[in-house]
């Protein structure tokens, strides 16, 4: 078996990290929202410190992507948008932070 | 920056979200429970008829219970944020505390214990309860546990006013927990 040169594994292991996750903001959101049951637009906005627009773009892409559900609700005759992480975010996220784990324990070690 | 470091940012970066996203404003299960120590734990000292203490407690403890669970679902909903499995974490560890309170009552039934006892014995099961709620549901709760703490031995040694000054210390501690953690002036949704 030919020895695996460990820059080229730690590369390998970069761009698998390449993707929807590589963003921190959406990686906070799903972060977030593994924590957190659901979480409205403006409580991800307050929490993140974002603006309305780079927010709404974020959650859009993780949307369309499959990564999270949306459901629309009226406050105080308000509406207000919730976010919730689907089966689909919540698997991609769990090997995303694995991936992540083990590139910087691999740093920390070498 | 190498990417390894970047990664490193970034993981910080998430890490402080999740933690700002742990505080919820609760102040004012905190002002609620404040109120109800701060009523009936002077009782102990002024009460003669020691059945309206019991009364008391019976009453106040369940009601402060679900007022508690009420206010606590409102203000997820006011800021956006549901949290059903912490809500439950939260309910569970005070039902424990109550149903401990209640074995407790069953000493003084069973002639194991005085009844100044278990007024003394309540607030230092209380100060663990609170002190256990800081470590891991709210931070902010593990100060107030060591002053309730601090209150075992003056309720115990200091007859007379030990539960009145115990009850102002306690709800004192509440007040400022409450306020520390004052829900600040937001966006709208």
């Amino acid at each position: 078996m030919p020895p695996t040169d460990p820059d080229i594994t730690s590369l390998k292991e970069l761009e698998s990290l390449a993707g929807l996750l590589e963003h921190r903001v959406r990686l906070a959101i799903c972060v977030l929202l593994s924590k957190h049951e659901m979480m409205s637009f403006s409580r991800l906005k307050q929490v993140l410190d974002e603006k309305d627009g780079s927010i709404g773009t974020h959650l859009r892409k993780l949307e369309d992507a499959g990564y999270l559900s949306i459901e629309k609700t009226f406050r105080d005759r308000r509406p207000v948008t919730w976010y919730q992480l689907t089966e689909e975010g919540r698997r991609r996220l769990r090997s995303h932070v694995s991936n992540l784990m083990r590139l910087i324990d691999r740093a920390d070690r070498g | 920056m190498s990417d390894i470091g970047k990664l490193r940012e970034d993981l910080a970066f998430v890490r402080d979200a999740a933690h700002r996203s742990d505080s919820v404003p609760f102040s004012s299960i905190y002002v609620l429970w404040a109120v109800i120590i701060l009523f009936g734990l002077p009782m102990s000292d002024f009460v003669d008829d020691k059945s309206w203490i019991r009364w008391y407690w019976r009453v106040a403890a369940p009601v402060g219970f679900l007022l508690s669970m009420w206010l606590g679902s409102r203000a997820c909903a006011r800021i956006g944020q549901a949290d059903i499995e912490r809500g439950m974490r939260w309910v569970k560890h005070w039902l424990a505390y109550m149903v401990a309170v209640v074995l407790i009552g069953l000493l003084v039934t069973g002639g194991k214990l005085t009844g100044s006892g278990i007024g003394a014995l309540s607030v230092l099961v209380l100060a663990l309860a609170y002190f256990y709620a800081g470590l891991h549901l709210d931070r902010r709760l593990i100060p107030v546990g060591i002053v309730i703490g601090i209150c075992f031995p003056i309720i115990l040694y200091l007859p007379g006013y030990g539960s009145t000054a115990s009850g102002v210390v306690i709800a004192g501690a509440l007040l400022v927990v409450a306020y520390l953690g004052k829900e600040k002036p937001d966006a709208a949704d």
